[in-house]
């Protein structure tokens, strides 16, 4: 063994370089497994929550800052951690987190939202977001499920809402206005809930127009990105499902007051007990290749879609009991069990009726669908990955016409800013999803740029992970008393956006929303903290938890939480006593998830990978 | 060793090479932190049509299991399907306007590099010490510091904002989508003029050094010497005998950076927005699109091992000594 130091230098270091970075990354990679092994430790009790918020997306991310000061005053402490998506989304799926702030996308049909509080989606890692668990709620939402009265409907959602908003550990705090900017020669356009071009409002494309002459009508809109499919079935990010609803056509459609319209479907009966919905088809509907539409295609789309499990038909299984073709224009859908939203759920659930002749005997989940044919307005020309999809008129569209435009190109310009550069000279029209509101102000100016609000996709929220972290439903409403949603609104989204208080608003959900608020009140919020038995005995500033007094009585339970504009069906909604969830008395002392943290597993490892290979060059050198 | 047998051995080498390199990238992505089904902030998934994905992804396999079906597929040629770009084949998503781009992008910019540099690089070595030849150099070695990126940004700034010389994004404008090929090739070349300023500037400044120091380096050389004696000029010195030294020089390093031809510039692209493969793998990395980025990486190993066997063939070729020793 003579070889000299400078030699061992320069074979070693490369080697412990390259351990530290494979290491790093391995350690990483560990850290999952390490957390979950890791002992969990009961820290001091106190309302101190690791609140975790997507640094991309300014509107939770601005308004996580401005709760977590709203909060502090009241003695409950939010510490933000700014995570990428990829991280954070599989940690909150798992409640492997405290809190997180994100955003939510709206559909007018309410169920999609109450569904999440459902016991059974209290699950770990399959995809809730937030959880609850009361078998009232389950009953109660097991009853709307099934209910067709549509004023016993009303009554039961409205308790719903008020029950969950009482208890459940998700705050809503306010939905974002959309604010598209358009170039201002179009003309025609019409504003929906998500703004005059969201993806299922197909109104604006069919009768927008900029010019008489039909040459000039090219709609150019610039993309973030590419569109991930064109495959009906599968699609579920709203670019995708933007372009596809151009070419396919749903059964039916919402108008611009979101009611149910016919589209493909002419007409409708129901049976009596709400079981048999029949469908009376267009008979002046042909496919862009010329084949003719017919029932053939609709029961194809639905029996194959939902035998298959397709994403987007897998839903429809627990709904839908058959589908079958009566005659050639005429189809049956039986369900399981009544479902008070099933024509809503059809006209916004994005089912695309796909044509029998080119999908039969395809695997739909793996259909690459190069050359979409369908029923819609526009055909498709091509598309180049990740730049370019151009679509022309359909020249035969049943509605004759329409559409004015002639002419679809999808842009992608990745980066918002030259988006926004692009739309204002004129070298596309405008872009999917809103301009951002820092942006808004160099919109206004512009003479040639119109700003079209309307309320937006997103519902803001707060979600504490109640699944096996925290729950005590007392600070909870607390929380809804010591957030000023105003003032959110204001800071974080420059104004653009409204206050929501439960989770159904009315700008999506109309009459389904129950007409609840909760003023901003800190004094109430302090009181219902203090009753709760949360009291900051170290002078921190953060409340610790020290029992349930016993010595004041309760005078504020009879306070209304319940603020109704309108009157009220009696007997349901008035209830104004602040109920506590079954769960208070097996409240649950906040633990740190603990676990070794990302930097010290990393570390760890690329030390035992240095020992390792050290080990093995020595014993070589021997 | 004969000339057979020593390429048989390199060549076994070169498989086993693939197919670590091939483990590797397999298991590197799956152990970064990440989940292919969580798309970013649009419609969220069901729990149900979640389960399909996974299923669909492969992804409810154990890790093993799903490394045997891609070793399986990719025997058969089969790359599998992108999971950002739902059902398109990743082959597909690679061979097409993506690779073209990047080739046209990396091989123009390596081509103007050298052409450039040698030039520059000549006149700098062969007038080694005068202020020119401390200017050029001393600006390379600012060159081979500052970061590609914010040059990128500079050139955008400059010639895309300011001037509104260069398009700020893509390879085609809306007005060329679907017009004649003259006008749609024209388009192309002024899209590319921006990276394509980026890129010669980032290889520029190395050729430039290598290239000076090798005609710094060759002018002390006898044979020089006895040029000079012979009473040639020194232009012909130069030009005829010294470019010809230099030249081998910028092709060695030249092959050596070929595999660079196809993995792309990930930052200039990122910046310019340049539909190539350095795009593709910045996006599927931030995405988890596994099968992309293993597609890129496959594609990587395979070129990076055959232009080292073809190298050491040729070494091999040229100097009998080193498969005589099996050293190479």
């Amino acid at each position: 063994m003579n070889y000299s130091l400078t030699s061992l230098k320069a074979k070693v270091l490369p080697i412990v370089l390259a351990s530290l970075i494979l290491g790093s990354i391995l350690g990483m990679g560990l850290n999952g497994y390490l957390n979950v092994q890791a002992k969990e430790r009961i820290v001091k009790p106190e309302l101190r929550f690791e609140l975790l918020s997507l640094p991309w997306f300014p509107q939770s991310d601005k308004a996580a800052e401005i709760i977590a000061k709203q909060l502090e005053k009241v003695g409950i402490k939010l510490e933000i951690r700014r995570v990428e998506s990829s991280i954070m989304y599989p940690k909150v799926e798992n409640f492997e987190h405290e809190a997180h702030i994100l955003a939510t996308s709206q559909s007018p049909n309410p169920m999609g939202m109450i569904e999440t509080f459902h016991s059974s989606r209290a699950r770990p890692g399959i995809g809730s977001f937030w959880c609850h668990e009361d078998p009232e709620v389950d009953r109660l939402i097991e009853s709307i499920r099934s209910e067709t009265d549509p004023r016993r409907l009303k009554e039961m959602l409205y308790a719903l809402q008020e029950k969950l908003a009482k208890e459940a550990g998700f705050i809503p705090i306010y939905l974002t206005m959309s604010t598209q900017v358009l170039r201002a020669e179009w003309k025609n356009y019409t504003v929906m809930p998500g703004g005059p071009i969201e993806a299922y409002n197909i109104w604006s494309l069919l009768y927008m127009y900029k010019s008489e002459k039909p040459e000039e009508n090219v709609f150019r809109i610039a993309f973030p990105s590419d569109i991930m499919t064109t495959n009906p079935f599968m699609a579920y990010d709203l670019r995708s499902l933007w372009v596809i609803n151009l070419i396919y056509d749903p059964l039916l459609r919402l108008d611009k007051d979101l009611q149910v319209v016919p589209w493909l479907a002419e007409s409708w009966e129901v049976s009596d007990d709400g079981l048999t919905y029949t469908f009376h088809l267009r008979r002046d509907v042909k496919w862009h290749d010329g084949t003719p539409f017919t029932a053939d295609d609709v029961v194809f789309t639905f029996g194959e879609g939902m035998r298959q499990e397709t994403t987007r038909f897998i839903g429809l299984k627990d709904i839908i009991e058959s589908v079958e073709k009566v005659d050639e224009y005429t189809v049956r859908f039986k369900l399981k069990t009544p479902y008070p939203f099933f024509l809503l759920e059809l006209a916004t659930g994005y089912y695309y009726i796909v044509p029998k002749h080119i999908a039969e005997g395809v695997d739909l989940r793996k259909w690459e669908n190069p050359e979409p044919i369908g029923t819609g307005p526009f055909k498709w020309v091509e598309r180049v990955i990740g730049e370019y999809i151009v679509l022309v008129r359909n020249e035969d569209f049943w509605i004759k016409g329409v559409p004015k435009i002639t002419k679809v190109i999808v842009k992608v310009i990745p980066e918002a800013e030259s988006r926004f550069l692009a739309i204002k000279n004129g070298e596309v029209d405008t872009e999917r999803y809103d301009t951002a509101v820092t942006l808004l102000p160099r919109a206004k100016e512009d003479p040639n740029l119109r700003v079209i609000t309307a309320p937006g996709l997103w519902l803001i929220y707060v979600a504490f992970n109640t699944y096996n972290h925290f729950y005590d439903p007392k600070v909870f409403l607390a929380i809804h008393y010591a957030i000023n949603r105003t003032e959110v609104v204001e800071k974080a989204n420059a104004g653009y956006g409204y206050p929501v208080y439960t989770i159904l608003n009315r700008y999506w959900h109309g009459e389904y929303a129950a007409p609840i608020t909760f003023e901003y009140n800190p004094e109430k919020a302090k009181q219902l903290l203090e009753e709760a038995g949360w009291k900051d005995i170290d002078g921190d500033g953060i409340r610790e938890y020290v029992g349930p007094t016993t010595t004041t009585p309760t005078p504020t339970e009879t306070v209304p939480v319940v603020t109704s504009p309108t009157p009220l069906t009696p007997g349901t909604v008035t209830v104004t006593q602040i109920t506590t969830a079954t769960r208070t008395e097996t409240i649950t002392i906040p633990v740190a998830t603990g676990g070794v943290p990302v930097e010290l597993a990393g570390v760890l490892a690329a030390i035992i990978v240095i020992l390792l290979i050290a080990m093995l060059v020595v014993m070589r050198r021997r | 060793m004969s000339l057979g047998k020593y390429f048989a051995k390199k060549l076994v080498e070169g498989t086993i090479t693939v197919f670590v390199g091939i483990t590797l990238a397999f298991f590197l992505f799956r152990l970064l932190p990440g989940d292919p089904t969580a798309v970013f902030l649009d419609i969220r998934l069901s729990p149900e049509a979640k389960q399909v994905l996974i299923r669909e992804f492969g992804l409810d396999k154990p890790l093993h299991e799903q490394y045997l079906i891609f070793v399986a597929n990719l025997l058969r040629g089969n790359l599998g399907l992108s999971f950002v770009y739902r059902g398109t084949p990743v082959s597909k998503i690679i061979f097409g306007p993506k690779l073209f781009n990047t080739l046209i992008l990396m091989g123009s910019g390596m081509l103007l590099g050298a052409l450039v540099a040698s030039t520059l690089g000549l006149l700098a070595g062969w007038k080694r010490g005068s202020p020119f030849d401390r200017a050029i150099t001393s600006v390379s070695f600012i060159g081979t510091s500052i970061p590609i990126f914010w040059v990128g940004l500079l050139v955008l700034l400059i010639l895309g904002s300011y001037f509104k010389l260069i398009p700020m994004s893509g390879t085609i404008s809306l007005e060329a989508i679907q017009a004649d090929p003259l006008t749609r090739a024209l388009d192309y070349l002024w899209h590319l003029a921006g990276p394509l300023l980026v890129i010669t500037i980032w290889f520029l400044p190395t050729y430039l050094l290598y290239v000076r120091n090798t005609v710094v380096t060759l002018l002390g050389e006898d044979f020089i010497m006895v040029l000079k004696a012979k009473g040639l000029p020194d232009k012909v010195i130069v030009f005829k005998h010294i470019l010809r030294h230099a030249m081998i020089t910028i092709v060695t390093l030249m092959a050596v950076q070929s595999p660079l031809l196809v993995t792309g510039a990930i930052i200039t692209e990122t910046v310019f927005g340049w539909n190539g493969i350095g795009l593709l793998l910045y996006d599927s990395v931030l995405k988890s699109d596994y099968p992309v980025i293993q597609g890129v990486f496959i594609l990587t190993i395979i070129i990076v091992v055959i232009m080292n066997l073809l190298a050491d063939v040729a070494y091999a070729i040229l100097d009998p000594r080193i498969r005589l020793t099996g050293r190479g």
